[in-house]
């Protein structure tokens, strides 16, 4: 059997290559992207020590986060679309009335 | 096939909570089907009598159940429990709530942003909210969370077609999703660690562990719970606000619609602040020489930088972030007194400072109803002669936010101060 | 070398390649077809970790539904094309790489500290029971009843959200405040 400690390893590095992509992309579809990315990253940890605990409650985790990042993508789409409308950019520089 | 055997659930435990999201699913129909489009106040009337009656049901359980001090009564396998904590938050939130329906009903036609939805997601917000308050499993506090920044992006990007708002939801909106991707990390590794996700179990988990002290490498299974630990509570300062992660509060609270600000900047924190509570003091009570440090030097960076900032700004609604930012700071200091009379002195605190925080925004309201721009800080001076009674107000709730408080209020501050003194890690600040 | 072994190195090599393609390219349906990638090598880490039922809704759900929709987004407004502007914030990228070398060095320390040690040999009941979907399902409804609920409410305020987000624009249109 593949060591848990692989996937963890494995995990660990999606989730720094996520926070990697939410730093210094600019562009808002791809924040939400790598956004998405770590949100993965920490399912495939939950379901490795799902396995290592041998329970199901790990499982049962990774369900509702991809429940609520269906939710969460649907409303921030729907509002990319409607800044989209307004102007058009979706670079989170560019949109910049408010002042940091 | 085996059946499933439905475990004995306790509906009166998440009464208040079943009462509002109901109100709430009917009254979506109700506004859609019954209510014409030109009286969309009525919509209002509706979602401030179902906060009255979440409120009838909340004392109904209260008396009912006899829940008093020391009353804990879980139900659904232990994620979510009845106690006196739990119910007197929710009483705030629902004084939160009715408030912030009450100044939206006039704000909403006046800006022509008026839709039927916004008192529905208002009233998903606060069962979010209340959520939050009796949740005691991370899967819970999550879902809690979640279901709360969801409504408050929509809310936050309401105000068609002002472009800051739409720029201002989505700001918070990915923000906020990348404060979830660390608390499900966080989530992950305390899983993994502990093996549950429950908090009481955490608790006895870490409890049977041999103590930890600093300087001393703990078990691979403790650490894995304190790096997940401070995962979680990177989430939460998102959340709240804290220094390092508050960037996104100014922005959204000049964007979003008044009320939506009034409701943001005490609504959240309050109910981020007590999951945060119950996290610490029940999950992680054993790992407190480490997060006590931690917090502290957290508290007094988001003190010292909320209220410096909030002294150099022009813009009133831009002051009043920075101040709710220094707020976050003093409130948790009550958290970190960790101990009943710290519980008690933050109720108290997130009281006043919701009853104040609201009363400013309220005024800010009355204001842009008189055909004043209340936007810039210029613009109230000579406000006494203009509108004495409303200048009056303000000048009130300016000053309890500035920390002179109402006795209680003060009373609280001082409580959760001496308890800082007293756990005796006061060399932070 | 087992044969289980190769399989999630090669999935990892795959997933991690995802990542940094997701990460790296400039055009934006380039990095959604790499993300896409990333998910499709971790629903194979997920049959690999026990678990089929995971693995059919991250296909279904991930790459299905929500890379479909950010596909759809991004060439419905043509976005693909928007470079990205020059950095605003200086130091940003430096401060970015300096933090993630941070998370790294921290996970890194994580498989140090965990070790690496094999999982502990499951029973094949367990193992059984663990990839079994009803065995989700019945804790869904039984333990988990409650969240299960709240992520019903949770659905349902994304779903009005998604409407009262586009909704308003015709409102307004027929009030004629902008053509």
């Amino acid at each position: 059997m593949v060591p848990i400690s692989y996937y963890i390893m494995l995990s660990a590095a999606l989730f720094t290559l996520g926070v990697l992509g939410v730093l210094i992309r600019r562009n808002a579809i791809v924040v939400f992207m790598s956004v998405e990315l770590m949100l993965n990253a920490a399912n495939l940890a939950l379901v490795a020590f799902a396995l290592q605990r041998g329970g199901i409650d790990g499982q049962v985790l990774v369900f509702f986060v991809i429940t609520v990042a269906a939710a969460e993508v649907a409303v921030g789409l729907a509002l990319l679309v409607a800044i989209f409308r307004n102007k058009r950019t979706a670079d989170v520089d560019e949109v910049n009335q408010l002042h940091g | 096939m085996e059946t499933i055997l439905f475990p004995a659930v306790d509906l009166g435990v998440i009464a208040p909570m079943f009462t509002i999201f109901t109100w709430a699913s009917v009254l979506l129909l109700v506004d859609v089907f019954l209510i014409p489009s030109d009286s969309k106040r009525f919509t209002g009337y509706l979602a401030l009598a179902g906060v009255l009656a979440t409120g009838i049901v909340t004392l109904m359980i209260q008396v009912g159940r006899a829940v008093g001090p020391g009353t804990s009564i879980p139900s659904f396998s232990g994620m979510v429990v009845l106690d006196s904590f739990g119910l007197t938050i929710t009483w705030i939130f629902l004084i939160i709530a009715a408030i912030t329906i009450a100044i939206s009903i006039n704000y909403l036609p006046q800006h022509n942003i008026e839709l039927g939805e916004f008192y529905p997601l208002i009233l998903f917000a606060t069962g979010g909210m209340i959520l939050l308050g009796q949740s005691t499993n991370l899967i819970m506090i999550f879902l809690g969370i979640e279901l709360l920044s969801i409504t408050l992006y929509i809310l936050t990007a309401f105000f068609y077609p002002r472009f800051t708002s739409e720029e201002a939801g989505m700001k918070y909106l990915l923000l906020g999703a990348f404060a979830a991707g660390f608390f499900v990390y966080g989530i992950a590794l305390i899983y993994g660690g502990a093996g549950t996700v429950d908090l009481l179990e955490i608790g006895a988990f870490i409890a049977a562990q041999p103590a930890v002290v600093p300087g001393v490498l703990p078990s691979p299974e403790v650490s894995l719970v304190m790096i997940g630990g401070g995962l979680v509570l990177v989430a939460f300062g998102f959340k709240v606000a804290l220094v390092p992660f508050h960037m996104w509060t100014p922005d959204v609270y000049e964007g979003s619609p008044t009320p939506v600000a009034a409701f943001m900047s005490v609504g959240t924190k309050g109910a981020a602040f007590s999951a945060l509570l119950r996290v610490l003091l029940i999950g992680l009570p054993g790992l407190q020489v480490f997060w006590v440090p931690v917090l502290g030097a957290l508290a007094a960076v988001t003190m010292i930088v909320g209220n410096i900032g909030a002294l150099q700004q022009t813009n009133v609604k831009r002051m009043l972030a920075y101040s709710s930012i220094g707020h976050a700071g003093y409130i948790l200091l009550g958290i970190m007194a960790a101990n009943e009379r710290g519980t008690e002195g933050f109720l108290f605190y997130i009281l006043a400072y919701a009853l104040a925080n609201l009363g400013a925004f309220a005024v800010l309201i009355a204001l842009e109803k008189r055909g004043e721009m209340a936007w810039s800080l210029d613009d109230f001076a000579g406000l006494w002669r203009r509108q004495p009674m409303l200048a009056l107000a303000m000048a009130i709730f300016m000053i309890s936010l500035a920390g002179v408080h109402p006795p209680q209020a003060f009373l609280a501050s001082s409580w959760s101060l001496r308890r800082r003194g007293k756990v005796g890690r006061g060399r932070w600040c | 070398m087992t044969f289980e072994l190769m399989m999630f190195l090669i999935t990892a090599v795959v997933a991690l390649t995802g990542g940094i393609g997701m990460v790296m390219f400039k055009n934006t349906v380039h990095s959604a077809l790499f993300l896409l990638l990333n998910f499709f090598a971790i629903s194979v880490l997920f049959l690999l970790l026990q678990s089929p039922f995971l693995f059919a809704i991250q296909l279904t759900v991930y790459a299905g539904a929500i890379m479909v929709l950010f596909l759809f987004v991004v060439m419905l407004l043509g976005a693909e094309r928007i470079e990205d502007t020059t950095d605003k914030l200086a130091g940003q990228r430096w401060l970015a790489l300096v933090l993630a070398l941070i998370l790294l060095i921290q996970s890194v320390a994580i498989n140090l500290i965990t070790g690496s040690n094999e999982p502990p040999m499951q029973e094949l009941e367990t193992l059984a029971l663990l990839s079994d979907p009803a065995t989700l399902g019945a804790e869904l409804f039984t333990t988990y009843l409650l969240p299960f609920q709240i992520t019903g409410i949770i659905l349902l305020v994304g779903i009005v959200g998604v409407v009262v987000l586009n909704q308003r624009v015709r409102t307004a249109q027929d009030k004629g405040q902008i053509n």
